[in-house]
């Protein structure tokens, strides 16, 4: 009886100390899950442990990893790539998007063997780099447009998410505009979107971002 | 912003940075192998008015596209004494001698199609692509660098510059430009 009348005055009181300990049990929300370092990798795509495709065997075909669970932080998640055929004023004015960030872009295209045994080494500076303020990646495919999807099949078995632009225009016309002797071909903007450095040999790149990024210089 | 102007790309383009020097020596080729099955030099050639040296190989389509107007090139330009030499210095199996000897019977190349293994004249002239053309004067001075023309489409064809450099040339003087960005594939050294 004297249980039944403890129960009866203080009713509310026990039923919130057996929720309270309920909850205590419970898992961490989602929000705190995700705090977890190797989560956090697969999140935003760190890719910084990760074998180059470069150094493995550039020849075998990649599996594609499945899409992130969550949008990542950084612009450039594991997502597929972004491909965008273009032409020259079309490239100009997503380029604008681009504005006030330094712009490194890898000028390859379907036909350039060399240039596509490069792409990996691109792949590993810019994720080097991507976690950088100050800087973005992209890619122009010098193809016609309708050679998008072997582009996106590349990118694709290379896990790549790289924005990529089909740049539909004459090879002729891509040299002399960007006045380089065609591709490969890597470029620099700077964040007024003049372009500061041109180079055929991606190991000038290189030297030319640590100079630019002393920071990340490793 | 479709082109830029021959000016700024000569600008741009003149001296070392870009390759090998206007107006220097041109590298000289000595016993390499042609299509022909001859051995092959530039000093063979010294009585041509002007030698145009196209750095080109088998597998690049830029190169492929311009074969048929470099046998038209050839052709005219024989005529006027002006001596045309295709040379691959990829390593490729579709790029090497045997291959190359097919692709001259295919197209019935009417100048020397001759390869070295050793790439070492590709490595001289500084050449970059395929096709990478460069234009010796009488004196085999270097006098122009760079593309045949300025569209791979062939039907759009503006400016010929290596015609241009070479009627220069055989009118006694400097060609207008010297250089013009070239475009194709890039040449793969060991």
């Amino acid at each position: 009886m004297k249980f039944i009348k403890v129960l009866s005055r203080h009713g509310w009181l026990i039923l919130f100390l057996v929720v309270v300990a309920g909850c205590s049990k419970k898992s961490p929300p989602p929000s705190a899950q995700a705090t977890d370092p190797e989560i956090e990798k697969l999140v935003t795509g760190d890719r910084s442990k990760e074998k180059s495709p470069a150094t493995s065997e550039p020849a075998s075909p990649m599996v594609i990893p499945p899409p992130p669970a969550a949008a990542a932080p950084n612009e450039q998640s594991r997502t597929p790539a972004i491909v965008q055929v273009v032409d020259f004023a079309g490239f100009n004015k997503e380029r604008e998007a681009f504005r006030g960030k330094y712009l490194v872009v890898d000028g390859w295209a379907t036909w350039c063997g060399i240039c596509k045994e490069k792409f990996p080494k691109f792949l590993e500076v810019e994720s080097k780099y991507r976690l950088h303020d100050n800087v973005v990646f992209a890619s122009i495919a010098n193809d016609p447009a309708d050679k998008e999807p072997e582009v996106k099949e590349f990118l694709a078995q290379l896990s790549s998410n790289l924005r990529t632009f089909v740049l539909d225009e004459d090879p002729a016309d891509f040299a002399a505009t960007f006045e380089v002797n065609g591709v490969p071909a890597y470029l620099v903007y700077d964040p007024e979107g003049k372009i500061i450095f041109r180079a055929g040999k991606i190991e000038e790149l290189i030297d030319k971002l640590a100079e630019l990024f002393p920071e990340n210089k490793s | 912003m479709r082109r830029v102007s021959s000016v700024a790309a000569l600008a741009l383009m003149v001296g070392s940075a870009w390759g090998i020097d206007l107006g220097a020596d041109a590298p000289a080729w000595s016993n390499l192998p042609g299509t022909d099955g001859k051995n092959h030099s530039l000093q063979e050639l010294k009585d041509a008015k002007a030698v145009v040296v196209a750095f080109t190989c088998n597998h690049c389509p830029v190169a492929v596209a311009y074969e048929d107007r470099f046998i038209a090139f050839a052709k005219e330009y024989q005529k006027k004494g002006v001596a045309f030499v295709a040379i691959s210095v990829n390593k490729g199996e579709s790029d090497q001698l045997p291959a190359m000897i097919e692709r001259a019977k295919e197209k019935d190349f009417p100048f020397p199609y001759i390869y070295d293994e050793s790439q070492k004249i590709g490595h001289d002239f500084q050449a970059e692509k395929t096709p990478h053309l460069f234009v010796l004067d009488k004196d085999r001075k270097i006098a122009y660098v760079g593309s045949f023309d300025d569209k791979m489409a062939a039907e759009k064809v503006e400016t010929h510059f290596v015609k241009d450099a070479v009627d220069a040339i055989l009118a006694g003087k400097k060609p207008a430009v010297q250089t013009h960005p070239a475009h194709g594939c890039g040449i793969r050294y060991e």
